[in-house]
């Protein structure tokens, strides 16, 4: 057994503390203590005062801290309580610390650690801290072999070492082939994360507009931005309506119809949708999006085929003059339908519309006057409504968020007989002028209407604008901040600070260049890359030739590196002889030389330590030495004689 | 076995009767003679280096010489001196206790640098240069200097480099209690050394030094000098590692090791066997490290691997 010496327990334990810090936000808070507790032990057990703990202690430990885990999270099938799993066993083998491997053991889990941490974080920033991680516990690998504690040496030679990796990581980034995750786990907290869904009641995007997260950055190809009036993401549509929530029409879903046809100018967008919020795609009307893994799923709606996991790039065409398209009779009565029988006035309202208006255009313009007539008030903090909310709205408390225009505009379209249905997404977007493309925030997002004209087909018709011009033409924060509660405690906060807002625009153009480069740099990317790079050089000769010539040597040299007795047996069969006889021994009797004991010396001690073997031992040792040390040609034939261990019995130990 | 080997052993065992218990260090010094080099004892006064010596003398007949070093001493005191002599009207050289096959140097530190360092190239050469003229010493030509490293008031203690020219050093301790005890009733070992019979001459101690050179070396016993060496240049608790004379030191009296064992080949239990009172005196410990040549050693024989 290998004493470790204390400088070198003590960075074992600072580096499983970096590498664990990070993950504090994921992994319960409580794991910071065990590990706190876990290392006082060990320390005391270090420095000779307590002892290792017991197996019946150690199994309490483990069983109480998986309960803990499965008390956190109330579930095992899900990344975060796996990654709290690997963390926690990692914490815990810390008591089990006896040999220099068992050190190691710990060590090599750290980087699995670090590496865990990207699952859930993958901004820019994440890697410095990485790097940190990786120095920590490279120094600490090194202390295990010190003879004297050197931190500055250990940390030069670990920043070396980082260094020299550098050009392997950036080889191995380019060319290692990027294979598609062979399982998927759900993330808990992607759940969790605000973004849309695919139902709406009032209140819902008041809500989610509190939040100051990114939704997703778009580039524009040629760096022309479409106006601000034009920035309508649409994301889905909500055609059923069940007098209290919008939802999804989910039958319509089922049918695959044939994309919109695409007339006029085009503009041609990337979209790069954050991961973790979203289960559907946006773009501006009308679109098409060209990728085997999205779907048109009608009504200028974009779906991904499969779950979305991570972050999504897609490119986009669109046309934003909106065509005159054909709506067939269903899917006009399904945006006429108007069940139950709340909200008797604004029913009423609509007939009287009807009555009098032939025209559907006029019955549309009608209530967008209605809206700007009466005095409404566009609030994030609206009134609550009870069962008739669509009367409550429009008749009593006149407050509200860009969901009660739109869902009672819609209510009163279909009341007044105009086929209309509600539209959810994003609207408007911050200019990132450092590098020229659109942030898009949760706090954007938006509702609106859309109604269906025999002369024009669909058209999008946005009440909210009526109330509050000031929303769609300069967005939603520039008119809300004023507004007590919209994001007050968030770091978006800042933006009424031109310098504030100047560098976090930077960071975020930094960190949408990791995003574009490293993060997205997928199989397709890769052999663009490879080909621009090597001509016709394909991604797989590359990874048979990297195999061959790169793979191939460095594991001869390893091996040749590792086993040196391997190595000096492949000269000399003595030794190989020599080795196997001593192995098995090792099998019978447990005992082994040590390598500054010589063949001789070890000999008399197998004499004294197990005398049932000594004559075998004694005559295998004597031919080898006469093999290794005097020229003698009988001695191998000998020797490869006595390479199976031979036992005396009982009666002949007794005699001799 | 040739007739040396059986006198040799005769030797060893009569030089046994007068230092009792004190086998190993006899064998190494026998050891330190045959592989042709030059024996350093530090100890205390009163354990016996003297007796060594002196039986050492005895058996193996050769021409015995004992100088005792004080602070005085001059290096004409040892080599020797030309004088006038007026029958024959010219200088004659004197030749001083040098020129003998078997010195013993009494307290070697007493003398000062100048006299130890004219001793100690004369042991490094073989010969002796005086006024002009080089003068060859007989053959075999063997010293054993003891110095008491504990008193060092008013002594010039060697240096690293002077120590070096020692093939060996060792030292002898304290007897063990049955031993003692034998000695203290037993005869004074003075006497007993007067009957002390001579086994071998001088030209059987050069036919036994050539036997040394013969003994056969395999490359992996080369090897694993070579491992010892490197460790100690590489090992961060020594100052200086081992230089290639003390390689060949090794190597040397590993030989002589040997064939005292009565084996013609070299074992890595030889190279052992001699490694302390070989390398001891010539590690220098770093700075901050508190251990000493002996731990160094034992340090070194437990970290490098003997086998490949």
């Amino acid at each position: 057994m290998t004493r470790t010496s204390a400088p070198a327990v003590m960075w074992l334990l600072l580096a499983q503390l970096a590498a664990i810090a990070p993950l504090a936000p994921t992994i319960p808070v409580w794991m910071v203590l065990v590990w706190g507790a876990v290392a006082w032990w060990y320390w005391r057990i270090v420095t000779a005062a307590w002892s290792f703990p017991s197996a019946l202690v150690k199994v309490a430990l483990v069983v109480f801290s998986v309960a803990g885990i499965y008390l956190q999270y109330r579930q095992w099938l899900a990344l975060e309580p796996m990654v709290a799993t690997l963390v926690l066993a990692v914490i815990l083998k810390v008591l089990e610390l006896k040999q220099r491997r068992d050190h190691w053991l710990v060590l090599l889990l750290c980087y699995f650690v670090v590496a865990c941490r990207f699952l859930f974080e993958q901004q820019i920033n994440a890697v410095p801290v990485a790097v940190l991680q990786l120095l920590a516990i490279l120094a600490a690998q090194q202390m295990l072999y010190r003879e004297k504690p050197a931190v500055a040496a250990s940390v030069r030679l670990s920043a070396l070492m980082l260094i020299q990796a550098l050009p392997l990581m950036l080889f191995l980034f380019l060319v290692f082939p990027r294979i598609g995750p062979l399982w998927s786990m759900p993330l808990p907290s992607a759940k969790a994360q605000t973004g849309m869904s695919d139902e709406l009641r009032f209140g819902d995007i008041a809500e989610l507009s509190q939040n100051a997260a990114l939704a997703f950055r778009v580039r524009f190809e040629g760096g022309q931005l479409p106006p601000p009036s034009q920035r309508y993401w649409r994301g889905l549509v909500l055609e059923n309506y069940d007098s209290q929530r919008w939802t999804v029409n989910r039958m319509g879903r089922l049918t695959t119809p044939p994309p919109p046809p695409l007339q006029g100018e085009r503009q041609r967008y990337v979209v790069t949708l954050e991961p973790g919020a979203h289960e559907w795609l946006y773009s501006l009307p009308v679109a098409r999006v060209n990728r085997e893994d999205i779907r048109y799923a009608g009504a200028y709606q974009w779906l991904p085929k499969a779950p979305l996991t991570g972050r999504l790039q897609y490119t986009v065409d669109s046309v934003l003059m909106q065509p005159r398209t054909e709506a067939s009779n269903r899917v006009l009565q399904r945006n006429l339908r108007l069940p139950g029988n709340d909200s008797p006035r604004a029913r009423e309202l609509a007939l009287q519309w009807a009555r009098q208006y032939p025209d559907p255009a006029d019955r549309v313009a009608a209530a967008l006057r209605y809206f700007s007539n009466s005095p409404f008030e566009y609030t994030l903090k609206p009134a609550l409504l009870g069962r008739n909310n669509v009367d409550e709205f429009l008749f009593e408390s006149r407050q509200g968020f860009c969901e009660h225009y739109a869902g009672s505009f819609v209510f009163l379209m279909r009341a007044a007989g105009v086929p209309s249905r509600l539209v959810v997404g994003y609207q408007g977007g911050e200019v990132n002028t450092t590098d020229n493309y659109l942030l898009v925030h949760q706090s954007d997002a938006h509702a609106w209407a859309e109604v269906w004209l025999p002369a024009r087909g669909w058209q999008r018709i946005d009440p909210t604008s009526t109330v509050a011009p000031d929303r769609v033409a300069l967005g939603a924060d520039s008119l809300l901040s004023t507004q007590q509660g919209f994001l007050g405690k968030s770091p978006l906060s800042l933006r009424r600070f031109d310098w504030a807002r100047d560098i976090r625009l930077y960071l975020d153009s930094v960190n949408y260049a990791w995003a574009n480069w490293v993060l997205n740099y997928d199989s397709e990317r890769q052999s663009g890359v490879l080909s621009s790079l090597m001509g016709g050089i394909s991604v797989k000769r590359m990874l048979v030739g990297l195999l061959i010539f790169g793979a191939l040597p460095m594991a001869l040299v390893a091996l040749m590196m590792f086993k040196p007795a391997w190595r000096a047996s492949r000269r000399e069969p003595a030794l190989r002889y020599y080795h196997t006889a001593c192995r098995r021994l090792a099998r019978r009797t447990g005992l082994r030389r040590e390598p500054g004991e010589t063949v001789a010396a070890f000999s008399r001690r197998v004499g004294e330590q197990a005398p049932e073997w000594a004559p075998w031992f004694a005559a295998l040792s004597s031919a080898f030495e006469r093999c290794q040390y005097r020229r003698d040609s009988d001695a191998l034939s000998q020797l490869r004689a006595l390479k199976r261990p031979k036992k005396l019995s009982e009666k002949e130990i007794a005699n001799a | 076995m040739p007739s040396e080997l059986e006198q040799l052993s005769a030797a060893r065992a009569e030089i046994g009767k007068v230092l009792l218990g004190k086998d190993r260090q006899i064998q190494q010094a026998m050891c330190c003679l045959l592989a042709g080099g030059h024996l350093l004892v530090e100890d205390l006064p009163g354990v016996g280096k003297t007796t060594l010596s002196q039986a050492f003398a005895a058996v193996t007949g050769l021409a015995y010489r004992r100088v005792q070093f004080t602070s005085d001493m001059l290096p004409s005191d040892i080599l020797g001196v030309s004088v006038f002599d007026r029958n024959s009207n010219a200088f004659h050289f004197h030749p001083g206790p040098v020129f003998t096959q078997f010195l013993l140097v009494d307290e070697i530190n007493r003398a000062s640098p100048k006299t130890q360092s004219a001793l100690l190239e004369a042991m490094a050469e073989g010969r002796v240069t005086t006024e002009g003229e080089t003068r060859s010493l007989p053959k075999p030509f063997f010293v054993i200097a003891t110095q008491n490293p504990w008193f060092q008031s008013g002594t010039f203690p060697l240096p690293e480099s002077q120590l070096d020219r020692f093939l060996m050093r060792i030292s002898l301790g304290y007897p063990d209690e049955r031993s003692e005890r034998q000695l203290l009733e037993g005869g004074d070992p003075r006497e007993m050394l007067t009957t002390l019979p001579s086994c071998l001459d001088d030209a059987q101690i050069q036919r036994l030094q050539e036997l040394v050179k013969r003994v056969e070396v395999r490359s992996s016993v080369v090897s694993y000098i070579q491992r010892l060496i490197a460790f100690s240049r590489q090992d961060a608790e020594i100052a200086f590692g081992l230089s290639t004379r003390a390689g060949l030191a090794l190597l040397q009296c590993a030989k002589a090791w040997a064939l005292l064992e009565g084996r013609d080949y070299l074992l890595p239990d030889d190279v052992q066997a001699v490694l302390e009172p070989v390398a001891a005196h010539r590690l220098q410990p770093a700075a901050d490290s508190n251990a000493d040549g002996a731990e160094l050693v034992a340090k070194m024989l437990e970290r490098v691997s003997v086998l490949a």
